[in-house]
């Protein structure tokens, strides 16, 4: 038995009636990393020691306590290195914090932490969680584990790969267009993304904050249930919390028979690949096989969604980034004053793609332009919001493919900016509206993954993990 | 909308970006593709519609103002370039005439 390969369920089990110990479990983790990392580039950070540190207090818990086991303590988790983790390095995959090592621990991580969830590394990611590929690290491209030529998927590239790859159980990511959903469906993992206010964001470095969302990558449906389980809910450090944590487990074995699910048709375009476009409508036939009721749907604005993202994200990020100034942490660039030291320590610390943003964002929001783009984007959220709100009076779920392609070469896109944002087309709609989201492995074509997409109404997590559990048994 | 290299200058000081020449060229051309893009959006009327800038429903999120533990000052400290006692030290802001 390969234990790295197990699910949190299949570890959890295994671990309760003592088939094996925590540090086993997490030996096994680094085995796989040292084996294959070289090569993969899946992670930035490695904390072999303080994990195999907190394996044996769950051992010891085990032999010396009657105390029922969490069901993520001694299970190895990954997480994306834009999330704090306290006295860890934390890079986000920038130059600008190559050495910065985190002062806290973000919520999610004390509640990890809590849980007994043994943390064995940081992933490697696009900076600043800016690209769709992962290739804009200043840490170099994670690989795809099907194919090393291939793109994982950003941003949540290293998370992504850590999963596929099994050098951990489970991941964390962050979601602000796509990056936990894209990079999942180019892998073949299960990526799921909450409702915009359900998980914390305190001690997640920012992106563009009315949109980013921290998600999980797993190997199955109920795992992301369970680390959803373990993670959601009010903090008072993140005012945007909005919902206690919901009991997604009470419905997620329910068959499915009569509910709704739309297919909207500004997603079933021409151009996308046919071969991915039929592997997503065999997933709709298992649906119907199941008794689901499929109807096709229409979201007039669907077009509009990447435009108005690549507005206000731009923003948020030229405003977010002001605070990397060379001051207070990070890099800072040698300098004759103090204007010369902001500006050379952001043109050398920061990469291709952030600076870009930056200027983007700078431009929107700048005197004379602000009425043009960022208010009119703001205006047209509105309406996509609204899009989805009717759209959900007539259907309980959403299904459309995950990206049109499956994953492309590394360099491919890398020289064409509006090329790369166009692999986001079909996930950035629900960031817009802060839906929940998840992305279900559907099959092969050409050895190489594809996903389906599954889209719930807000906070709707409970209706989202059992359609998906149920197609996941049959996909 | 074409962004010619005077805008993208004035746009790199408000930025505070130190670009190069290159650089200049280069975004010109693609933020003017980037924001061609983007200027579907005029297709939509949007007259009379609210703005919405987040989508959590959140609105006035209080807490009490109370004094409360922060992090460790010495962990913050330990992150600043240059530091003298205890002051975050750095390059002089005005030039001597």
């Amino acid at each position: 038995m390969q234990l790295n390969k197990l699910t949190i369920e299949e570890a959890h089990r295994g671990l309760k009636n003592k088939e094996f110990s925590a540090v086993e479990l997490t030996e096994a983790c680094f085995d796989s990393i040292r084996k294959q990392d070289e090569k993969l580039n899946a992670f930035i950070t490695i904390t072999e020691d303080q994990a195999l540190a907190q394996a044996e207090k769950v051992d010891n818990k085990i032999k010396n306590s009657h105390q029922e086991l969490n069901i993520l303590e001694g299970i190895p988790v990954a997480l994306k290195d834009n999330i704090l983790v306290e006295d860890i390095k934390c890079s986000a995959g920038s130059k600008i914090l190559e050495s910065y090592i985190a002062t806290y621990d973000a919520t999610v991580v004390e509640k990890l932490k809590a849980a007994g969830s043994i943390i064995v590394g940081k992933t490697n990611m696009d900076e600043f969680a800016m690209g769709s590929s992962g290739e804009t690290s200043y840490f170099g491209s994670t690989k795809n584990p099907h194919d090393l030529t291939r793109v994982a998927g950003g941003t949540s590239s290293g998370s992504t790969v850590a999963v596929a790859s099994h050098e951990a159980l489970f991941a964390l990511g962050s979601d602000t267009g796509g990056s936990v959903r894209l990079p999942a469906s180019f892998c073949g993992v299960v990526g799921f993304k909450p409702s915009y206010g359900s998980i914390s964001r305190h001690g997640l470095i920012a992106m563009a904050s009315s949109f980013d969302q921290i998600g999980v990558l797993s190997k199955t449906v109920k795992d992301s249930a369970y680390v959803y389980e373990a993670l959601a809910g009010i903090d008072k450090f993140d005012s945007t919390t909005r919902k206690q944590k919901i009991n997604v487990f009470e419905d997620i074995d329910k068959d499915i028979k009569g509910k709704r699910i739309g297919l909207p048709k500004e997603f079933f375009i021409e151009g996308m690949d046919s071969e991915v476009k039929e592997l997503v409508l065999k997933a709709v036939a298992k649906l119907e096989a199941l008794g689901a009721e499929v109807v096709e749907v229409s979201l007039p604005r669907t077009k509009y969604a990447l435009a108005i993202y690549y507005v206000l994200v731009p923003a948020e990020v030229s405003s977010n980034m002001a605070r990397f100034d060379g001051v207070r942490y990070g890099y800072r660039a040698e300098s004759a004053n103090l204007l010369e030291m902001y500006l050379k320590t952001r043109q050398q610390g920061l990469g291709d793609e952030v600076r870009r943003r930056i200027m983007l964002g700078t431009y929107v929001l700048s005197s004379g332009y602000y009425d043009a783009y960022y208010k009119k984007a703001q205006q047209v959220r509105r309406l996509i919001q609204q899009d989805f709100e009717d759209v959900f009076k007539k259907v309980d779920l959403l299904l459309t493919p995950t990206s049109p392609t499956t994953a492309f070469s590394l360099g491919e896109k890398f020289n064409d900016p509006l090329t790369m944002y166009l692999a986001d087309v079909f996930t950035v709609s629900v960031n817009v509206a802060g839906l929940p989201a998840l992305s279900l492995p559907a099959g092969l074509v050409n050895k190489l993954p594809v996903g389906v997409q599954l889209i719930g109404k807000q906070f709707d997590e409970s209706t989202l993990f059992n359609i998906a559990e149920q197609l996941e048994k049959k996909l | 909308m074409k962004l010619d290299k005077a805008q993208i200058e004035h746009l790199a000081n408000l930025a505070k970006l130190d670009i190069s020449e290159e650089e200049k060229e280069k975004y010109a051309e693609q933020l003017s593709s980037i924001l061609e893009y983007v200027d579907k959006l005029n297709e939509i009327d949007t007259k009379n519609i609210e703005p919405l800038s987040q989508v959590s429903g959140a609105i006035d999120v209080l807490r009490p103002d109370v004094v409360k533990q922060c992090f460790s000052q010495e962990k913050v400290l330990a992150e600043v370039p240059d530091l003298e006692k205890r002051q975050i030290k750095v390059k002089k802001v005005f030039e001597h005439k």
